[in-house]
C-alpha cells in the first residue's frame, strides 16, 4: 500500500486545469532551463511526481445517441449501451457515475456536448464515453469518444469508428472492443478483457462436455460432444487448441480439439490415468499428470502429445500444473508427497522444488499473468470437524505471503486468472454438491463477486487473450 | 560556640568521607552492569546486522496491491482482514546441505574408469516438406470484424458539410493531461515506501525517463540524488519496475517523451 495515497486523500490537490497549466508551465521552464536541450521534433517532456493525485478514475458512461429512429437501432442501443457500462464497471479501475447522477442531455458527437455538466458535481467525473450508434447503408455504425472531462482546452483522448454487420452480437462485440480501448488507454497500458473469452465443463445427465462463453456469461454454447466426462479444459495461448481430459476405453485421456478446424486433433494415448493439462506459455508444451509409471507425476511433452518426458520423481500424487506465464520457466503443481495435497513450485526440468504451503488442503493452482502470484484453492484446517472450508487464496511467490479472497461461501475451487491479472474466475458450490457448482467472477482482491452460469457448470479456464 | 562548631564541621567532614565511599561503590557497580551488558551482546551476538548485504528483503519485494493490478481500495489496518500487514506463517525453506572437506591425509578411492556409452551413428533425416497449413491468426477478425478506426477527435457541422478540426500543438502536459496523470499514479503505485530509511522524509530525488512510443520506461536514470541512499534506490525501483505506461496518446506524433519524475517520502514511512 502507498502510503501516499491516504494522505493526498485527505488533502486534494489542485484542480486538474490548473495542475495541467502548472505542470506545462514546469515543462516548459524545464526546456529552457536545460541547456543541452535535445531537438525539439519528436518528443515532449513532463513533469510530475508523488503525491500529486487520487487513485481510482471516476468515468461517467452516456448513453449512445441513435443516429436513427427505427425499433431495430433501438434495440441494438440497448444491447450497446448496457454491454459496455457492464464491461467499464467490471474492469476494476473505474468508479462509474451512475447514470442517474449524469446531465440529462444525450450527446452524440463533440459538438454537442457539455463536459462542465459531467465535470460538475453531482456526477464529478474526470472522464466521459459517449457517441452516437445508427445504421448507414446496411452497416451498425458506432462513434465513440472518450472525453477528459477536467481538461476543457483539449478533452479528447480518443475517437474511434466502428463498423459491423446489423446483428445483436456484434452490437455487443462493438461496445466489448471499445470498452478494451479504454481501460487499455486509462488502465495503464494492460489490456482489457471484455474480448477475452472462458472454458467451462457443462454437466448434462451424466455427461460432462467442454462449454465456452464470454467473460461477461453470455454467449454460452457447447464445444466438445464427445459423449462422456470431459474436464479439466486448458485453451493454448494463440486461442487455437483445447486440450483437456476425456475418459474413454483407457480411462482418462488427454485430448486435442482445434478451435479453428472444428474438431478433435490427434493427441497420443498412454497408459495410466493422464489429467489436468497445461500450456506452456510459448504454447509449444503441455504439462500434465500421467500415471503411466504407476504413479502419477508431472510430465511435459510437445503439444502434438510427443517426446514426453518425466519432471517429477517422488512417491505420492503429483497433479495440476500451471505455468509461471511471465516466464514459462516454472511450474507451481500440487503434490501429495507429504501426506495431503500442498502447493509446489519447480522449475521445468524438475530442479529447484519449493514448498509453498505447509498444512490443510491445497488444490488447483493457477499462476498470476505477471508471475508474482499464484492463486489457489485451499483447506486450511483440513480434517473431520475442523473449521472453515475450501475457499480461493492467493500467495505472492516471493515471500510466501497469503491473503484469503472468499469466505463462508460454501466450497470454492478452480480459480483461473484473467489475461490483465486483475480478475479471477472460480467454481463455487454454495451448498457443496457437486451438481450445484457455479462459476463465478471476481476482482483479485475478493470484491465484486458476480456468478456467471447455472448449476452444473465447473472448472473454469480463462482465455490468454 | 566553638565546641558547637567543631562538632558541625566534623559532622560535616565525616558525612562528606561517607559520601566519598558510597559514589565510588555506584560508580564501580555501574560501570559493571555496563561491562556486564557489553559483554552479553558482544558474546550472544548472532551475526545478523541492519542492512547487510545478506538481508532477504530488498526494495525488489512487493507488496500484494502492487502485484495485482488494481487501485488500492482501503488502507491497511488490524481489523481489515483482507489489508492485512501481518504476515502469515510461511513455511521454512531447508537448509542447504554441505558437503564435507575430504581428509587432507584421505587416500582416494581408485576408481575403474566407466566405458564410455557407445553412441550409434545415426543421422536424423530432413524433415518431410509438408506444405504446412497457414493458421488464421486468431487476433484478427474471423468474419466480418474490424478493429475500430481512429476519427477525427472533433469535427463540426456546417452548411457545407462536416469539418475536422486537425489538434494544434501544445505542451504535452496540458494536451495530454490524462497521459501525465497515468504516469504519475502508476510510477506512485509501484513505489515501495516500506524499505525507506525514516530519515528520508524532507529529501527529494529526481529521476528521468523517456516513455517510447508504445509505453515502455528507458533511460532510466537519477538526474538529482536526493542524498538518501534508500530513497534514490527505492524511486529507482520504482520506475524500472513497469513494463509500460500505455502506448502513448494516439494524437501525438513525437517518437518518445522526457519524462522528470520526483519523489517525496510520505512524513511516516
Amino acid at each position: 500500500m502507498n502510503s501516499t495515497t491516504p494522505k493526498s486523500r485527505q488533502r486534494p490537490g489542485p484542480s486538474r486545469p490548473a495542475l495541467a497549466v502548472v505542470l506545462w508551465a514546469l515543462c516548459m521552464l524545464w526546456v529552457t532551463l536545460t541547456p543541452t536541450a535535445p531537438p525539439a521534433w519528436g518528443q515532449d517532456n513532463i513533469f510530475t511526481g508523488t503525491n500529486t493525485g487520487a487513485t481510482t478514475i471516476r468515468i461517467a458512461v452516456a448513453d449512445f445517441k441513435p443516429l436513427a429512429a427505427d425499433p431495430q437501432t433501438a434495440a441494438f442501443k440497448q444491447t450497446f449501451d448496457a454491454t459496455l457500462y457492464a464491461d467499464l464497471a467490471a474492469a476494476g479501475i473505474f468508479d462509474i457515475v451512475s447514470k442517474s447522477l449524469m446531465p440529462p442531455a444525450t450527446p452524440g458527437a463533440p459538438s454537442d456536448i457539455q463536459l462542465q455538466g459531467f465535470a460538475n458535481a453531482p456526477a464529478s467525473a474526470a472522464f466521459v464515453a459517449f457517441g452516437s450508434l445508427g445504421q448507414v447503408g446496411g452497416k451498425l455504425v458506432a462513434n465513440g469518444f472518450l472525453f477528459d472531462a477536467k481538461n476543457l482546452q483539449y478533452p479528447q483522448v480518443l475517437a474511434k469508428q466502428y463498423s459491423e454487420d446489423p446483428t445483436d452480437d456484434s452490437a455487443r462485440q462493438i461496445a466489448h472492443r471499445f470498452a478494451d480501448e479504454i481501460i487499455l488507454r486509462l488502465g495503464g497500458g494492460t489490456p482489457g478483457i471484455a474480448e477475452t473469452k472462458l472454458y467451462y465443463v457443462q454437466q448434462s445427465g451424466s455427461n460432462k462436455e467442454i462449454w465456452t462463453m464470454d467473460y461477461d456469461g453470455a454467449n454460452q454454447h457447447a464445444i466438445t460432444h464427445v459423449g462422456s466426462v470431459s474436464i479439466s479444459p486448458r485453451v493454448s495461448p494463440d486461442n487455437t487448441r483445447l486440450a483437456f481430459s476425456s475418459l474413454g476405453r483407457n480411462g482418462f485421456q488427454i485430448r486435442m480439439y482445434s478451435l479453428v478446424l472444428g474438431r478433435m486433433v490427434a493427441f497420443p494415448e498412454v497408459g495410466g490415468t493422464n489429467v489436468s493439462p497445461a500450456w506452456s506459455p510459448d504454447g509449444r508444451e503441455v504439462a500434465y499428470s500421467s500415471s503411466r509409471t504407476g504413479d502419477p507425476e508431472i510430465w511435459i511433452s510437445d503439444a502434438s502429445g510427443n517426446l514426453a518426458r518425466r519432471v517429477t520423481s517422488f512417491r505420492g500424487p503429483d497433479v495440476s500444473p500451471a505455468y509461471n506465464p511471465r516466464t514459462g520457466a516454472q511450474i507451481a503443481w500440487i503434490s501429495g508427497r507429504t501426506g495431503l495435497p500442498q502447493l509446489y513450485i519447480m522449475n521445468t526440468d524438475g530442479s529447484g522444488v519449493q514448498p509453498m504451503t505447509d498444512g490443510g488442503y491445497a488444490t488447483s493452482p493457477s499462476w498470476s499473468p505477471n508471475g508474482q502470484v499464484i492463486a489457489f484453492a485451499w483447506d486450511r484446517k483440513y480434517g473431520p470437524g475442523a473449521p472453515g472450508g475450501q475457499d480461493i487464496y492467493v500467495m505472492e511467490v516471493a515471500t510466501k505471503k497469503w491473503i484469503q479472497l472468499t469466505h463462508d461461501g460454501g466450497r470454492c475451487d478452480f480459480p483461473s486468472w484473467s489475461p490483465d491479472g486483475r480478475h479471477i474466475v472460480y467454481a463455487n458450490s454454495a451448498d457443496g454438491r457437486a451438481d450445484h457448482t457455479r462459476i463465478w467472477t471476481m476482482l483479485a482482491d475478493g470484491t465484486q463477486r458476480r456468478q456467471l452460469t447455472g448449476p452444473g457448470a465447473d472448472m473454469p479456464n480463462w482465455s490468454w487473450k | 560556640m566553638a565546641t558547637q562548631m567543631k562538632t558541625r564541621g566534623s559532622g560535616i567532614a565525616s558525612r562528606s568521607e561517607q559520601l566519598g565511599g558510597g559514589l565510588a561503590g555506584s560508580f564501580a557497580l555501574h560501570g559493571a552492569a555496563a561491562a556486564l551488558l557489553l559483554g552479553w551482546a558482544w558474546l550472544f551476538h548472532s551475526g545478523q546486522t541492519w542492512g547487510d548485504a545478506n538481508s532477504t528483503s530488498s526494495t525488489i519485494q512487493a507488496t500484494m496491491v502492487t502485484d495485482i493490478p488494481l487501485p488500492p481500495r482501503q488502507p491497511a489496518d488490524q481489523d481489515n482482514v483482507l489489508a492485512t500487514d501481518t504476515p502469515s506463517p510461511a513455511p521454512i525453506a531447508p537448509a542447504p546441505r554441505t558437503v564435507e572437506a575430504p581428509q587432507p591425509d584421505a587416500i582416494p578411492i581408485p576408481t575403474t574408469n566407466p566405458k564410455p556409452a557407445k553412441i550409434a551413428n545415426k543421422t536424423t533425416p530432413p524433415p518431410p516438406l509438408h506444405p504446412q497449413p497457414v493458421k488464421a491468426d486468431p487476433n484478427k477478425a474471423q468474419t466480418g470484424e474490424a478493429t475500430g478506426v481512429r476519427i477525427a477527435m472533433s469535427s463540426a457541422e456546417t452548411h457545407a458539410g462536416t469539418v475536422s478540426v486537425g489538434t494544434p500543438d501544445a505542451g504535452f502536459g496540458a494536451r495530454y493531461a490524462y497521459y501525465v496523470q497515468q504516469i504519475t499514479q502508476k510510477v506512485a503505485q509501484q513505489w515501495y515506501t516500506g524499505m525507506l530509511d525514516p530519515r528520508a522524509t524532507g529529501h527529494r530525488v529526481y529521476i528521468t525517463f523517456q516513455v517510447e512510443r508504445d509505453g515502455s520506461p528507458t533511460h532510466i536514470q537519477i538526474e538529482q540524488p536526493s542524498g538518501d541512499a534508500t530513497l534514490d534506490q527505492t524511486a529507482l525501483t520504482a520506475v524500472r519496475h513497469i513494463d509500460t505506461f500505455g502506448p502513448l496518446p494516439d494524437g501525438y506524433a513525437g517518437s518518445h517523451i522526457n519524462v522528470t519524475y520526483y519523489f517525496d517520502p510520505p512524513t511516516h514511512p
